[in-house]
């Protein structure tokens, strides 16, 4: 087949092109570079978010993904330029939060972030949380909210779900990576529910009511420490929003801080959390 | 097609030869460059994406593992791999990374990789002679589809509440919950039950998380919404069932695992997926089943 060079020519002058001299291994998106490289990369056949065919609107945005194995806190922050906070609605935060260290009962303590910031909203809100519990079925408690303070104090908190801290020997659970790893996994320890928090949960990003919602399972873990079943608490949904008052904060929140309520900056250092979360955004719409 | 070859270009050379399209696209389109230089343009490149990744970093969090969906009931053996003896397979509809493109799982999907799996499923119960009036179980698989439990184990725990619908058709009853040690052996199943609902025209819809630790910190959930009958009324109202599985409560020591020191009852593989079945003792407990299994995994450079 003849190359109709006289074409080939017309690419050159002000947009002249560099062509792949080598094949992807599959189908890959194609992309130019502002100094004309053709090439097809892995990277263009990834997503961030899905797209809707009407108006290219994006669903649910991954915005931030965090692993620690083993710190003070666990943050995700929403530095998007593309999907910035104030155009969030929703947020939604998947995670798996486990604490440190003597196989107790305890608090991981939720606040959202504004700038980067904790800036609960929990004085005067009403908290409510529903679970099914394996020793009476569902049950729901009332409370459970916190402060409506500016900065990284102990009590600024807007939220807390209970927790088995993990107790774990043989070696001790010193990072996160550790508990997948079957070649470094400690192999002593006592109870169950040393895996922690695990779930979503929602929250409403609005500008006057902001606060969490119900996911659509809740959170799973267990309560307190003990050789009981009864403490297992599971599909347990948090309710947290203003009941008529105004809140303190009203900026949009760009992310979320926990940790444990006896770490956490300034705290006793012993009580560490590790695990991941991510952090899903719903933006706006433009269509 | 033309077929351009790139090492007849000069200082573009290589070896590299593509074919070009022999015709433009009708509206602005992406393109499309596969491992034999075929160069299209269209949308259905991007439509096959598995994975998600995140916004600031490129880091890929989220990978789409498994899709299932049936017409009807499974009357076929699922695999012998999750046998409970070695005469009688099990039946019903097997979700997880087994059933992943082998590219994703070496990629991304190896083990100590997946921090967690979630599995969307939903079912119906059409009613026949086949399918008893059983609930349904989930039978915990590993990453090879394979039953994950192979030994009795010693400890372990797992536990499941639910709503109860013939307390007068009360929505919200005190419930009632029941909790015990898995046995794993020929007599029981070795993760969770629930209840799929009674006689035809029940249903179920739910979700799995399971988190994909060898340690003691696996753990495994369940909970879903049961379209149920009420014995006394016959009326269905929809109840709630939550259910979990875990690390032994009692320190026990498992002797039936590789390891022997102070080797509890933790997974020593990672859990991959589950079998959705009937249980032991009855094979075909759901008719149409669908379900979507997605992995949270260590923040993973794109290959």
């Amino acid at each position: 087949m003849a190359v109709r060079t006289e074409k080939i020519q017309s690419l050159t002058g002000s947009a002249p092109l560099t062509l792949p001299k080598t094949l992807p291994s599959s189908s890959k998106g194609v992309q130019v570079s502002t100094t004309g490289v053709i090439s097809s990369p892995d990277v263009t056949n990834t997503l961030s978010h899905k797209t809707s065919s009407i108006g290219s609107d994006p669903g649910w945005v991954l915005l931030d993904h965090i692993e620690v194995d083993e710190g003070e806190t666990m943050k995700v922050v929403n530095s998007s330029t593309t999907y910035p906070a104030s155009d969030i609605y929703c947020y939604e935060v998947h995670f798996n939060i486990i604490s440190n260290y003597n196989n107790n009962g305890s608090e991981i303590r939720f606040s959202p972030l504004r700038s980067g910031t904790r800036s609960p909203n929990g004085n005067g809100r009403s908290g409510v949380r529903t679970y099914y519990s394996t020793g009476s079925g569902m049950e729901a408690t009332t409370g459970d909210v916190g402060g409506s303070g500016t900065g990284s104090a102990n009590s600024n908190y807007e939220f807390f779900q209970g927790i088995k801290m993990e107790g774990m020997s043989n070696p001790g659970l010193s990072s996160y990576s550790m508990a997948f790893d079957k070649d470094t996994a400690p192999l002593g320890g006592t109870y169950g529910g040393d895996g922690g928090l695990n779930g979503s949960f929602r929250y409403y990003n609005g500008s006057g009511y902001a606060g969490t919602i119900t996911s659509d399972t809740g959170t799973f873990g267990r309560r307190s420490h003990g050789n009981s079943y009864n403490d297992w608490r599971l599909g347990e949904t948090h309710f947290a929003m203003p009941r008529g008052n105004s809140p303190t904060h009203t900026g949009k929140v760009n992310g979320f801080e926990c940790w444990n309520q006896n770490g956490g900056p300034g705290g006793n250092s012993s009580y560490t959390i590790m695990g991941f979360m991510q952090l899903y955004g719903m933006p706006k719409t433009t269509s | 097609m033309s077929t351009l070859a790139t090492n007849k270009l000069g200082t573009l050379s290589g070896s590299a030869d593509m074919s070009l399209p022999s015709s433009r696209p009708d509206s602005t389109k992406g393109a499309f460059l596969d491992a034999s230089g075929n160069l299209t343009f269209g949308e259905a490149g991007v439509t096959n994406v598995p994975l998600l990744v995140t916004d600031d970093d490129g880091k890929v969090g989220k990978v789409l593992i498994d899709n299932v969906c049936s017409t009807g009931v499974n009357i076929t053996e699922e695999s012998s791999a999750v046998a409970y003896n070695t005469n009688d397979g099990y039946y019903g509809y097997s979700v997880g990374i087994h059933n992943a493109p082998d590219a994703i799982k070496s990629n991304y999907l190896a083990d100590g990789n997946v921090r967690a799996i979630e599995i969307d499923f939903m079912a119906y119960v059409n009613g026949n002679s086949l399918v008893p009036s059983n609930g349904m179980w989930y039978l915990a698989l590993d990453s090879t589809g394979s039953r994950l439990w192979t030994q009795t184990q010693d400890g372990g725990s797992r536990g499941h509440t639910y709503e109860n619908p013939d307390s007068g058709g009360s929505m919200y009853s005190t419930g009632s919950s029941s909790y015990s040690q898995p046995n794993n052996t020929s007599t029981n199943d070795d993760w969770n039950k629930t209840y799929s609902g009674y006689g035809q025209g029940c249903g179920i819809q739910g979700k799995v998380l399971i988190n994909c630790g060898v340690s003691s910190t696996y753990q495994t959930f369940n909970s879903s919404i049961v379209w149920r009958n009420n014995y006394t009324s016959g009326d269905m109202y929809p109840i709630n069932n939550s259910g979990f599985v875990a690390y032994t409560t009692s320190g026990s020591q498992n002797t039936g695992r590789a390891q022997t020191n102070n080797a509890y009852n933790a997974p020593w593989a990672s859990q991959g997926g589950c079998l959705f079945s009937g249980g032991y003792s009855g094979k075909y407990n759901v008719d149409y089943f669908s379900a979507v299994a997605y992995a949270y995994i260590k923040p993973t450079e794109v290959v």
